[in-house]
């Protein structure tokens, strides 16, 4: 698996240290909930989760936080990286049922392809999406007349966690609408947790995607296994079933660093 | 398919390598569950490590190259998962170790030894720390031997098996001069050194430039390997790794003299339930040759060479 060159063509600012950059790369045949491995010779190589694909051009939201996103944001359009994948397990959907996407932070990003794809299939949908403040929101316009907003100090929208905001959603729908709900959800793992939670509670099916530290993004060097069944989360994962997360025993509790010390969330 | 290995009992002769998936117990178990006879844990230091930046692993057609830097948690967190693994699986434990000098080998290997570990690896043939730890100590004869008095004295119970590379031209040597110095086993062997140039990027894949080659490419390497050890070593028995994909893979490293047999990278082509696959294919293989014990096949064709 010889990373493949992919050209920067735009660099577009999404939210405070959040920038989407889209990448020239033709039949890079990824699913919405897959990663790439973007590769910068002599800086890095990190996994993305991919925001959209068309077959010719890819995107991922990026949010800074170190020396390998902190070169990434210095790129300029014609830039040329490094690219592996797509990996890991997507987010499914059945054609018609009706999908609820719950994003934090920047997890919103699967989450706009996963719409944009079941749109396609004839899907209904609506677009959870929290923050701590209104500037952090990922995509507050991108799906307009089906997005609700929730931030934590109440600069935009409901003024209280996302996954407050899902269960007010949730509990107002119709028995026949509940049969076709899937919940879909990307972001911190605390929120992943209540959301799973709540679909637990009202009986509907979700899809989540767990983030671990990932190495090799194949499967191979065990980095991003977790407890108790040892799965490693780049091929089982990143998409799993709720039910199949709350079995887990470390999700919302820990996860693992770079050197496989456990850090409590 | 169960055979002893000094004295600890293996449902069969198919061992997870170290350095393949084994961070934790969960990840251990899971290669129990999907069919190895045994687990090496990824080898443990004395404090916890990153390791290199990314890249630090690339897979290809007919090989595997990585170049991780001995990432984990550090001898403390590693018995916490080692006594996990024991409290939620039967199966044999190899704890693996590593250090940068000989006194710090023999307080690792003390640490580890108060674990229930049943067969302890040393790490003193690690291709990629190169700048860190200067030449791997399985290059020579002095400090192969120097590591190996020290750990046979701390780690009391346990028995030892001295992981040796196929960089030294002189393994048979090396693994004698072990065997001389206390060790039980041999394990033959670590990866190869190599590299592999992005010609797109015209710049080294590894983070680390260069690193250790498993999978395919490296079987014929550690077939002579496991042949020279086993030519070489009086009594003592093999862990024989190297580039073993399938079950006649496993059946020619134990025909070389291999007892038990190590894969790692060959998960990256057939999955992880690769064990499980190799075993069958083992049993097969016995099975069209007549063979009813698996430990008639251990060094079979180095009869066959002076007959």
């Amino acid at each position: 698996m010889k990373p493949r060159i992919a050209t920067l063509l735009n660099i577009k600012p999404e939210a405070d240290n959040v920038v989407s950059f889209m990448f020239r790369y033709s039949q890079l045949g990824s699913k919405p909930g897959q990663f790439v491995m973007l590769w910068l010779p002599g800086i890095d190589q990190k996994p993305f989760s991919i925001a959209a694909d068309n077959g010719k051009t890819f995107s991922v939201a990026v949010f800074k936080i170190k020396d390998f996103t902190e070169a990434l944001f210095k790129l300029k359009p014609g830039a040329n990286i490094g690219v592996t994948g797509p990996f890991g397990n997507p987010y499914t959907w059945k054609p018609r049922s009706h999908v609820i996407a719950v994003g934090g932070g920047y997890g919103s990003a699967p989450l706009a392809y996963l719409v944009n794809a079941a749109k396609v299939d004839h899907c209904t949908y609506e677009v959870l999406i929290g923050a701590r403040h209104k500037k952090l929101l990922l995509y507050p316009t991108r799906f307009p007349k089906h997005t609700y907003l929730a931030t934590d100090d109440g600069s935009a929208g409901y003024h209280g966690y996302v996954t407050a905001l899902l269960e007010q959603r949730v509990s107002v729908l119709s028995a026949a609408q509940r049969k076709k709900t899937v919940l879909y959800v990307c972001g911190p793992e605390l929120m992943e947790y209540a959301a799973a939670t709540v679909a637990k509670k009202y009986g509907l099916p979700s899809q989540i995607s767990i983030e671990r530290y990932i190495k090799c993004g194949f499967g191979i060097c065990g980095q991003c296994c977790v407890d108790d069944t040892g799965e490693p989360m780049c091929t089982v994962g990143p998409v799993i079933s709720g039910k199949h997360a709350l079995r887990l025993s470390e999700f919302g509790q820990y996860h693992r660093n770079k050197a496989g010390e456990m850090i409590e969330y | 398919m169960k055979i002893d290995f000094l004295g600890v009992r293996f449902a069969n002769p198919i061992v997870l390598a170290s350095g393949i998936l084994g961070v934790t117990a969960a990840s251990l178990k899971r290669c129990i569950d999907l069919g190895a006879g045994g687990v090496t844990i990824k080898s443990l230091s004395l404090k916890s490590r990153t390791g290199h930046r990314n890249p630090t692993m690339g897979g290809y057609d007919h090989f595997f190259l990585n170049a991780v830097g001995l990432s984990n948690p550090g001898i403390e967190a590693g018995i916490k998962e080692i006594k996990k693994f024991k409290k939620i699986c039967h199966a044999p434990l190899i704890g693996s170790v590593f250090a940068g000098n000989v006194a710090e080998f023999g307080i690792v290997t003390k640490r580890i030894c108060s674990a229930p570990i049943d067969i302890l690896e040393i790490d003193i043939s690690c291709p990629n720390v190169g700048e860190e730890f200067d030449t791997p100590f399985a290059y020579s004869v002095e400090a192969a031997v120097a590591i190996t008095k020290v750990v046979k004295k701390y780690a009391k119970r346990v028995p030892v098996s001295m992981k040796l590379s196929p960089n030294a031209w002189n393994i048979g040597a090396i693994a004698a001069a072990c065997e001389q110095a206390g060790a039980d086993a041999i394990t033959a062997i670590n990866t190869a050194s190599g590299m592999t140039i992005d010609s797109a990027f015209q710049a080294p894949f590894l983070s680390n430039t260069v690193g250790g080659v498993s999978g395919p490419a490296l079987k014929p390497i550690a077939l002579k390997a496991v042949w020279d050890v086993y030519n070489s070593v009086k009594r003592i028995p093999i862990i024989a790794t190297g580039g073993v994909t399938s079950g006649e893979d496993a059946a020619e490293m134990m025909l070389a003299g291999g007892t038990l047999v190590g894969v790692g990278s060959a998960v990256f082509w057939r999955g992880p339930d690769v064990f499980g696959k190799i075993v069958a294919e083992l049993k097969q293989y016995m099975k069209q040759h007549n063979m009813r014990n698996v430990k008639s096949i251990i060094g079979k064709a180095h009869k066959s060479r002076s007959a």
